[in-house]
């Protein structure tokens, strides 16, 4: 238990670590982008908001399989726990999109195929959480969130490649497609590992949270 | 510069509010699943007598 604790407090210790080094390198370190001026670096968020959004529901749905297959309640945890957060950081990145929409584009939304895709996401977010919410049993709702975090998979692929597929303002991945300064992308890489080891630290503790309610399930059943 | 300062306000404070919410719940469950361990203890016993 000490050692799990020690590990959580390591994980928040490097998260705000790396959080410090990457906010430096966003106001102070990297330089301002010539077409976009300073409202550009939005995109050190946007960007590892939108890559935790999607990671966070492939997590939802191999965890939902699992589940299925399985039927131990550790993937359970882990799905609704990847959901939960994945809808929060799925929120964060349509918000700060928006917010970088305005002045770049002159509108607060769009609909692109990536942007339509990425709201599209966002709603099936809520609609695995409402499932299992409002399921008369707790089971039950585990096993619908499970056909849910399955399906809703399908919308996944499709944002990741809805620039390639199809031309709109929304630009593509200029990381893979070059034209980033060497200062911008290590900028970005270090924003992307702040939000991941935010990520994975938020992901220990709705997990344990999650641990700790089932345990208390199974108390309450020994108490009757 | 105020759209900037605006999404890092926001993200700061969504992670932060979810980080003190998950704390504060987790204190929460615990100290239940402490309340429920004693009561189960306090059955066993009465059971026994």
């Amino acid at each position: 238990m000490k050692g799990k604790e020690t590990l959580k407090t390591v994980g928040l210790f490097a998260a705000l670590a790396l959080f410090v080094a990457a906010l430096y390198m966003v106001f102070i370190y990297v330089p301002t982008e010539a077409q976009m001026g300073v409202v550009q670096r939005i995109f050190y968020f946007h960007v590892p908001l939108a890559w935790l959004g999607l990671l966070s529901y492939t997590l939802v749905f191999i965890s939902s399989i699992m589940f299925l297959w399985k039927r131990n309640a550790s993937w359970d945890n882990l799905a609704s726990s990847a959901a939960e957060i994945g809808f929060i950081f799925t929120t964060l990145f349509l918000i700060s999109g928006s917010l970088w929409a305005k002045p770049a584009w002159g509108v607060w939304w769009t609909w692109t195929p990536r942007l339509t895709t990425a709201l599209i996401l966002w709603f099936i977010y809520i609609a695995y959480l409402t499932v299992r919410f409002y399921a008369p049993e707790k089971q039950q709702g585990a096993r619908f969130g499970a056909v849910v975090g399955i399906v809703g998979f399908v919308d996944v692929p499709i944002i990741a490649l809805a620039t390639t597929i199809w031309q709109s303002e929304h630009p593509g991945a200029l990381i893979f497609e070059g034209g980033l300064a060497p200062e911008m992308k290590l900028t970005l890489m270090t924003s992307i590992a702040a939000f991941t080891v935010l990520y994975i630290f938020l992901l220990t503790l709705s997990t344990g949270l999650k641990k700790r309610e089932n345990e208390i399930e199974e108390l309450r059943e020994k108490l009757e | 510069m105020g759209y900037l300062f605006a999404v890092t306000g926001i993200v700061w404070a969504v992670v932060f509010g979810y980080v003190l919410f998950i704390m504060g719940r987790q204190r929460k469950l615990q100290q239940e699943i402490q309340t429920l361990k004693q009561l189960i203890d306090e059955k066993n016993k009465a059971g026994r007598k």
